[in-house]
């Protein structure tokens, strides 16, 4: 049996134990997080007039649903505050004591977003739907469509990304027909769309919703790569693909969930670490720089067009002043400064640029110049596009591999730079165009065109002739010739085990 | 020596027996400080919350719009003369609706004839403390926005 | 020095307390087998109910027995109260210890006899204090209103409807009607914080009572321990050695150093060890707190049937053998066992007659533990 001493010290030390594990207990009870609750949610009268309703029924459930989770919702921006309209509006419409319209364009967020309305109007994405004219157009409503079918591949298609020319159906008179509910209709050509250079009845561009899918409007999920690739991607400009190739792309997809993407503010550097998306280089902010909706802001190459310029070459030869390409550059460069040393962002550039130069000089002019050529001779017709097969030739060279090849090596994707690129750009060039261009010459030849056979032919040898081509002649250097031929040996040898 | 022993032993059992009462004290009386914190709840820190709730142009000096804060209670919006207020209509004195009067530039309730200015604050009548009010915030867009205070 | 006197002259009007009664009270003898730990069992379901009747009032602040709240206060007790958490865990693992330390406390009784005379009324109080402890584990389990709580009460309440003959006006009492309702919850709460804890406190009251009036067994259990040293509270009639052990002819002085050597002071000897005892307890209630503490389920929907419905681990021998056989056999039979446990001092006293010096008592109840065991372990792996 313990005597007394014993006990106390064992009480005392007990007491001791228990204290301890208290303590614990106090420290987690310190630490605990407790969880939010759901934000209530304050709206106008008005607006809970139309929630009332539109809760219930099936077709606007999910989108009040959505609204209700959002950031608008918190913040008392309801129905009415995107949707109410002026009763001269030219879609306004009366519904249940209030004047609303059915589409909110950008001019309508601008209520509270002015400044990134005003950046994204001057921005070239609010241009999109200018394509009329556009050789694109062109395919979609001539070559692959049929305006007897309501223009279907461009409406479904082009203009899906691009951005329809919203108009809505008018009686013989010209006014605009209002169904049974008094809602006006819309011509199904223009809409659903919300492509991102739409032009809106109030003459607005563009579309938000292009980005900020409704009703969510979540920052988050338009600061996602997948955002942008619903229009950026495909063979003739792989921006996503290239983007999910490259590093960058990879350290995104590894570390998602670590990227705070609903933060506010979201710089880079400092709210995320782990790799930059499409927003981050094009558009979000940095240490440096407020974040801009308009992505022209830190472009220096045009890669759009069958030559290659710089962005701001067009406007200064228009004599208009806009932003300096050097200037644009030294702020994307800022964002990779953020990651990068000032010597590897430099050395890639170089690597781009070099890459841009050689697509233009051995590929993009000589080809352009040709195409030139061949239309003032008159050796294929200057008047209607893609019935002759080179155009297409043409088309592919410089619209879909060239383009594929300068976007990869403007965001790192080596594969797309090389195997989708330059590699089946110099097939295109070699193994389609150049021949094609010699069948029209001979073609030229025996329907009495001679001269303007020969100017082809005198230009064709030209380019042929030069450093970068003469090899297919087989005129490449004998000193080259020679140092190849051992490179090769001795690549033989090394790998000759294996 | 037998002394000196019997005094050790003295101290010694005077020290274990504090050492006991201490421990017993101390670690019971934890447990009787955290069921004390469990029954009363902590005074959290108010968190406010930017709501819209009117377009400026919406608003000339001298009108007002009638809202609702996070809470449920009836506010009054008012462009004054002196700048925008948001009031609560709930009397201080013991709980009626005070009506916004924009003929005479006053909150009045008709209960006990309280009578407040455009800034909230007693007049005349029994209510002893201003009608509580919420910050107001303008854009450069002219939305207005009140900072509301959160629910729990 | 005069004010503290008339203070205390005041004092003691009110409360004419004997202080020389309460000091021979508080160092009362106890007998030396309770220095061994089994014996001391018994008092650690006693400081778990009361560590359970603080807990539980404290909780009962926040706690709203209403099916549309009741999870959710539950809830916001778990993660939003301060220490809730800790105070809710701490009331669940003390439930978990009670019912396991009782079965411990009872193997103890059972295998030393001590139900044997005078001790058969004890006996049946202590299966009394058993089923209730059962029905606050039972209740307060359902309080929660998560799915297997919910579910675990319609199974419950079902079971009780199978018992023959009473089973309808049973499980209408339990249930509040022909099904688990609004009213359930209402009863299983009225139950479980005011008619259980009434009930238990008085028992054990008696309990309390009927340990001091018979004195604690000795280890080796006679026919009718005529050995066990006799203590008294000034209540009871003073026991004369002669009449209690029917016959001894030794004195009272002899009797009286048999006390002194056979037992030990309750103050401060036994006080210490219980402080002991009581201080591993809150320990270990709060090292379960802190590493397993108490979730939240899924809340309680009356829609959807759970893969799996079980009870609390304590009721799994029951349950598995009721899945053996139709459910009327079944409850027949728990009723039969009930009936068995309640009135064994008798069956026992039988049993003696029948096959002395045999202890079939001792082996009857290592079968029944195991079959016991089994029940459970299998039950928990099914």
């Amino acid at each position: 049996m313990l005597s007394l001493e014993t006990k106390r010290v064992i009480i005392a030390v007990l007491s001791f134990f228990l204290l301890s594990a208290l303590l614990i207990v106090g420290y987690i009870e310190g630490k605990k997080h407790i969880p939010g609750s759901k934000a209530s949610i304050i709206v106008s009268e008005e607006n809970e007039k139309c929630v009332e309703c539109h809760s219930q029924q099936s077709n606007a459930r999910t989108a009040v649903q959505q609204w209700q989770e959002s950031e608008h919702a918190i913040k008392g921006v309801g129905c009415i505050e995107c949707h109410g309209a002026e009763k001269d509006d030219i879609d306004a419409f009366e519904h249940y004591q209030s004047t609303i319209a059915t589409i909110v364009s950008p001019k309508d967020c601008s209520r509270c977003h002015k400044k990134e309305f005003a950046e994204f109007q001057r921005s070239h994405h609010a241009q999109a739907g200018k394509i009329l004219g556009s050789l694109d157009n062109v395919l979609a409503e001539i070559v692959e469509g049929s305006m007897e079918h309501n223009n279907a591949v461009a409406v479904s298609g082009c203009k899906q990304c691009h951005g329809s020319v919203v108009d809505f159906i008018r009686d013989d008179a010209g006014d605009i027909k209002k169904d049974r509910n008094g809602i006006p209709m819309i011509d199904p050509e223009t809409w659903p769309n919300t492509g991102i250079g739409r032009v809106n009845p109030d003459g607005s561009l563009g579309s938000c919703a292009a980005c900020h899918n409704r009703h969510y409007f979540s920052v988050a999920q338009a600061r996602e790569p997948d955002d942008c690739g619903k229009c950026h991607l495909g063979p003739d400009h792989p921006q996503y693909e290239i983007y999910r190739e490259s590093k960058h792309g990879i350290n995104f997809t590894a570390h998602k969930d670590e990227m705070n993407l609903e933060r506010r503010p979201w710089i880079v550097g400092e709210d995320y670490i782990a790799a930059p998306t499409c927003a981050t280089c094009h558009m979000s902010a940095t240490p440096n720089q407020a974040v801009t909706h308009d992505v022209g802001e830190r472009i220096s190459w045009t890669l759009r067009p069958p030559v290659s310029e710089k962005v701001d070459a067009k406007a200064l030869k228009a004599g208009k002043d806009v932003k300096k390409w050097e200037e644009r550059r030294q702020d994307m460069q800022d964002v990779c400064f953020q990651c990068h040393s000032k010597q590897y962002v430099q050395n890639f550039y170089k690597q781009y640029d070099d890459v841009v130069h050689l697509y233009n000089d051995k590929f993009g002019i000589p080809s352009t110049t040709l195409m030139k050529k061949l239309k003032s001779v008159g050796l294929i017709t200057a008047d209607v596009a893609f019935d002759d097969k080179i155009e297409w030739t043409y088309f592919y060279l410089w619209h879909h591999e060239g383009r594929r090849a300068r976007m990869g090596a403007s965001m790192m994707g080596p594969d797309y730079t090389q195997w989708h690129g330059m590699y089946e750009v110099a097939d295109r060039f070699y193994a389609e165009f150049v021949p094609e261009i010699k069948e029209l010459i001979a073609e030229g030849r025996a329907h009495g065109k001679v001269s303007a056979a020969q100017a082809v032919q005198k230009l064709l040898d030209e380019i042929l002739n030069s450093s970068l081509h003469k090899w297919y002649l087989g005129k490449m250097d004998p000193a080259e010739k020679k140092s190849r031929e051992e490179a090769a040996a001795q690549f033989k040898k090394r790998y000759a085990g294996d | 020596m037998s002394e000196n022993k019997s005094n050790d032993l003295n101290r010694r059992g005077f020290f274990q027996r504090l050492m006991m009462s201490l421990g017993l004290t101390a670690s019971y009386g934890t447990i009787g400080a955290y069921a004390f914190q469990f029954l009363i709840p902590k005074k959290a820190a108010k968190k406010f919350r930017k709501v819209l709730v009117a377009s400026l142009p919406d608003l000339p000096v001298g009108g007002s719009k009638t809202f609702h804060d996070l809470r449920g209670r009836e506010m009054v919006l008012v462009n004054t003369f002196d700048g925008l207020r948001a009031i609560s209509t709930s009397c201080t004195h013991l709980g009626c609706k005070a009506y916004y009067e924009p003929d005479n530039d006053r909150f009045f309730c008709p209960c006990h004839n309280g009578v407040f200015d455009l800034n909230g604050n007693v007049v005349a009548g029994p209510p002893p403390s201003p009608l509580e009010g919420y910050e107001v915030q303008v854009d450069e867009n002219d939305n207005v926005f009140v900072l509301m205070q959160e629910t729990a | 020095m005069k004010k503290l006197n008339s203070f205390k002259t005041w004092f003691a009007g009110s409360f004419p307390i004997d202080l020389d009664i309460l000091k021979e009270i508080s160092s009362e003898p106890i007998p030396n087998h309770l220095k061994k730990w089994w014996f001391a069992i018994g008092g650690t379901p006693l400081y778990l109910f009361v560590v359970q009747a603080l807990t539980g009032i404290i909780l009962t602040f926040y706690y709203v027995p209403d099916p549309a709240e009741a999870f959710q206060s539950v809830a916001y007790i778990t993660t939003h109260v301060r220490f809730g958490w800790f105070l809710r865990s701490i009331h669940k693992w003390s439930a978990h210890l009670m019912v396991l330390t009782l079965f411990l406390h009872m193997m103890r009784v059972y295998f030393t006899a001590s139900y044997r005379k005078p001790r058969e009324i004890n006996w049946m109080i202590g299966v009394a204090i058993l089923l209730t402890t059962l029905g606050f584990g039972f209740t307060g389990y359902s309080l929660i209103y998560e799915q297997i709580s919910y579910w675990a009460a319609v199974v419950g309440t079902n079971i009780a409807a199978a018992t023959p003959f009473i089973g309808d006006i049973l499980s209408g009492f339990i249930r509040g009607g022909d099904e688990v309702s609004d009213n359930t919850l209402t009863r299983f709460f009225v139950l479980h914080i005011g008619v259980l804890p009434t009930a238990m406190v008085m028992l054990l009251g008696l309990h309390v009572v009927q340990i001091r009036l018979h004195g604690v067994t000795k280890l080796r259990f006679d026919k009718d321990n005529s050995h066990s040293v006799e203590l008294s509270l000034r209540v009871s009639a003073p026991v004369s050695p002669t009449r209690a052990h029917g016959g001894d002819t030794s004195t009272e002085a002899d009797e009286e150093e048999k006390v002194k050597e056979e037992s030990f002071p309750f103050y401060p000897d036994h006080f210490y060890m219980e402080l002991i005892v009581g201080l591993t307890l809150t320990f270990i209630l709060t090292i379960l707190a802190l590493i397993y503490p108490a979730h939240m389920g899924d809340p309680a929907n009356p829609l959807v049937t759970p893969e799996h419905i079980k009870p609390e681990w304590f009721f799994y021998a029951t349950f598995r053998w009721l899945k053996l056989t139709s459910l009327g056999v079944g409850v027949m039979g728990t009723m039969v066992f009930l009936g068995i446990l309640l009135f064994w001092p008798f069956i026992d006293r039988v049993l003696v007659r029948k096959f002395p010096g045999r202890e079939i008592s001792f082996w009857l109840g290592v079968v029944g533990f195991f079959v016991f065991l089994t029940f459970t372990i299998w039950e928990a792996l099914v």
